[in-house]
């Protein structure tokens, strides 16, 4: 059993913000869809000029208010990002690490993915930190969409925020992390992408549901039975905040109570990768009595990947 | 193979579950614009029949599907 797990998350979300109803009648959107499908009412927005790495770095400065750790005792720094400052080179979390100030005997790297990011992200510093026996890491999702979105996009521009996360892992885990599963269907990977004609995102937003719809339910699933786990027994399904109609669809397709698989992300937007630990900060603090809770992401790739943290007995 | 009752009485169950109105009752011509569907409701009553025929419909487009007769169509062509 791999004893690392979630310490403690830090979240930095901005205060600018875009009103999406605003930005619907210009896009002749109907509020009604807005409301209904959509679900944003605001979409937050990064400082101009502000990277990838300084929103990395507010959501550490979030984290050390709510726990005190030793910095030293930091073995290694994730950054999940497919928007990293500049063109990605040197790396976010090279970035992050030089503003943290942190010493030098430390692993720093990134994990390109989009809203599976902190799926992902969990199983490889754990994975990481148990091969190397370390003590603790810092896992960061920083995807500030706002710089790839084309604002007339009727698809995309009413959908994404900007927001991080940081997350203490260590092997004093309030939750420890149980087994994974996975998925990618490469075969729709075109559904959302870079348009390399003006670096703008381009989503066939239904070829996305479609793949949702169809494969996560089943993954969930997998999932609860690869931890011995059943919906019954499970506290929270906290699922990736694409829109508040996948969100819907998702907990009718596992015919779940109300407020199992909440939606709340009206007043922030779809934060990609962020969306997962903003919802476990505010739903799932150390001291609640949660204790098993099962976590889906699902997107750019487009992939999908399900796990479940359950409460340390220590 | 699905017969044309079973593909009918597939698109009613579905539209009833996309609406989430009971009774839904349809002539095979009539579209479901009607209905008020948006691509989402659409795809959704596709993903829906799907699931109720056991078929697979795979990348075609949901907004090619707006009546009872262009699902019996569809069907019969798999």
């Amino acid at each position: 059993m791999n004893p690392y797990g979630i310490q403690q998350i830090g979240v930095f979300v901005p205060n600018d913000a875009v009103d999406v109803y605003q930005l619907g009648e210009k896009l002749d959107a109907d509020a009604g869809f807005i409301q209904s499908k959509l679900g944003f009412d605001r979409l937050r927005r990064k400082a101009a000029g502000q990277e990838c790495s300084d929103l990395c770095v507010k959501a550490f400065e979030d984290l050390s208010g709510r726990t005190e750790f030793d910095l030293t005792s930091v073995d290694c720094v994730v950054v999940v990002t497919q928007n990293p400052d500049g063109v990605g080179l040197p790396h976010a979390s090279a970035v992050v690490h030089h503003k943290l100030g942190l010493p030098a005997g430390i692993a720093c790297f990134d994990i390109s993915l989009g809203c599976t990011g902190y799926v992902h992200g969990l199983s490889v510093i754990c994975g990481f930190l148990q091969q190397n026996q370390m003590q603790s890491g810092l896992l960061f999702t920083s995807d500030p969409y706002s710089r790839v979105i084309d604002m007339n996009d009727r698809d995309t521009a009413m959908l994404f925020g900007d927001a991080a996360s940081c997350t203490l892992i260590s092997d004093k885990p309030a939750f420890l992390l149980g087994e994974s599963v996975f998925c990618t269907g490469s075969r729709f990977s075109d559904a959302i992408k870079i348009c390399s004609d003006d670096n703008s995102l381009k989503m066939h937003g239904n070829q996305v549901f479609r793949f949702v719809a169809k494969t996560v339910p089943k993954q969930i699933q997998e999932c609860l039975a690869k931890n011995g786990l059943t919906a019954g027994y499970t506290d929270l399904f906290l699922v990736h905040q694409g829109s508040r109609y996948i969100v819907e669809t998702l907990a009718g397709a596992l015919d779940l109570p109300a407020g199992k698989m909440p939606f709340d992300a009206s007043n922030v937007g779809n934060t990609v990768s962020t969306t997962l630990p903003l919802m476990l900060k505010d739903y799932v603090p150390p001291e609640s009595e949660v204790n098993t809770v099962l976590l889906s992401g699902f997107g750019v790739g487009l992939s999908s990947a399900a796990t479940v943290i359950k409460r340390s007995v220590a | 193979m699905s017969t044309k009752e079973e593909i009918r009485e597939a698109v009613i169950n579905g539209l009833e579950k996309v609406t989430s109105k009971e009774d839904v009752t349809l002539n095979d011509d009539d579209q479901f614009d009607d209905y008020g569907l948006d691509s989402l409701d659409r795809m959704s009553l596709m993903i829906e029949v799907e699931k109720l025929l056991e078929a697979d419909f795979d990348q075609l487009d949901p907004g090619q599907l707006t009546s009872i007769n262009a699902y019996i169509e569809t069907v019969e062509r798999l």
